[in-house]
């Protein structure tokens, strides 16, 4: 459970998983929607794959990701995405 | 998925356990029909939170697994709080009703799919069914036909579940 807290911490890896409820997606198709270099997402995504949030799949040349939450963790993003962030946009611009 | 199995397997247990402690005298039938119900609604939500994880239709696993786990909390407080009478007569509903809607959303098996996820999703299932015509009809004799039939479709889905999971 640790490595799920973990994995929830961050909030570009919460994006992630926001980003893959819609459905699977490619590397490449994730990561065009962050402004982070391809090693720091890859770092992201093992985070998030050894956590068992995400199940990855190769297909031909890319790696495709699909969310594998379970109900808990599901309710445990959503709630975090609701507090999480704000918290963190307070401290933004608390500290302008 | 291995703790899934893990509660899955010890809830399983508990019926029995709780028939041996009748028998033996040490609880009477209501609470022995509190238990069972307590016990079916957490394997509602055993089932429900694992359902996505373990992915075993092509599609709407979350929507499933989300209704099993809130009619598995629904069925749990009513066994906890509810007349036994009342509890029955809302479990039967909720049941029907979560039947009614696995039968809808039903997708075709994953490619891939995990036997032991798909066992562990159909004897719930089964278990369910059986509970929801207990509390509607008490123990007809015609209930030896719905095991029957439901043995079967068991059968036939488990090996469309092996073939899916060759073919991975």
């Amino acid at each position: 459970m640790s490595l799920v807290f973990k994995a929830l911490s961050d909030p570009t890896r919460r994006h992630v998983l926001e980003l893959l409820r819609s459905g699977p997606l490619s590397a490449g198709e994730l990561a065009d929607h962050f402004d982070v270099s391809k090693p720091t997402m890859s770092a992201h995504f093992a985070v998030l794959r050894e956590a068992g949030l995400i199940a990855s799949e190769k297909q031909g040349k890319s790696v495709v990701y699909e969310l594998q939450l379970s109900v808990l963790e599901d309710a445990l993003l959503s709630f975090a995405k609701a507090f999480g962030w704000k918290l963190q946009e307070t401290k933004r611009t608390a500290f302008r | 998925m291995k703790k899934a199995l893990i509660f899955f397997s010890a809830l399983l247990a508990i019926p029995v356990a709780v028939d041996v402690a009748r028998r033996l005298g040490w609880i009477d039938g209501f609470a022995e029909k509190r238990a069972i119900g307590l016990v079916i609604g957490a394997m509602a939500i055993v089932v429900g939170n694992y359902l996505p994880k373990m992915r075993v239709f092509q599609a709407r696993n979350r929507v499933l697994g989300w209704i099993l786990v809130i009619a598995g909390s629904a069925y749990v407080a009513l066994f906890v709080i509810a007349p036994l009478a009342l509890a029955r007569q809302a479990a039967a509903m909720i049941g029907v009703a979560v039947i009614v809607i696995t039968a809808i959303a039903w997708q075709p098996l994953r490619r891939g799919v995990n036997q032991t996820a798909l066992a562990m999703a159909l004897t719930f299932l089964y278990l369910l069914s059986t509970a929801v015509i207990v509390y509607l009809f008490g123990t007809p004799h015609w209930t030896e036909w719905f095991h029957a039939a439901f043995f079967a479709a068991y059968a036939v889905l488990y090996a469309l579940g092996e073939k899916q999971c060759l073919r991975n």
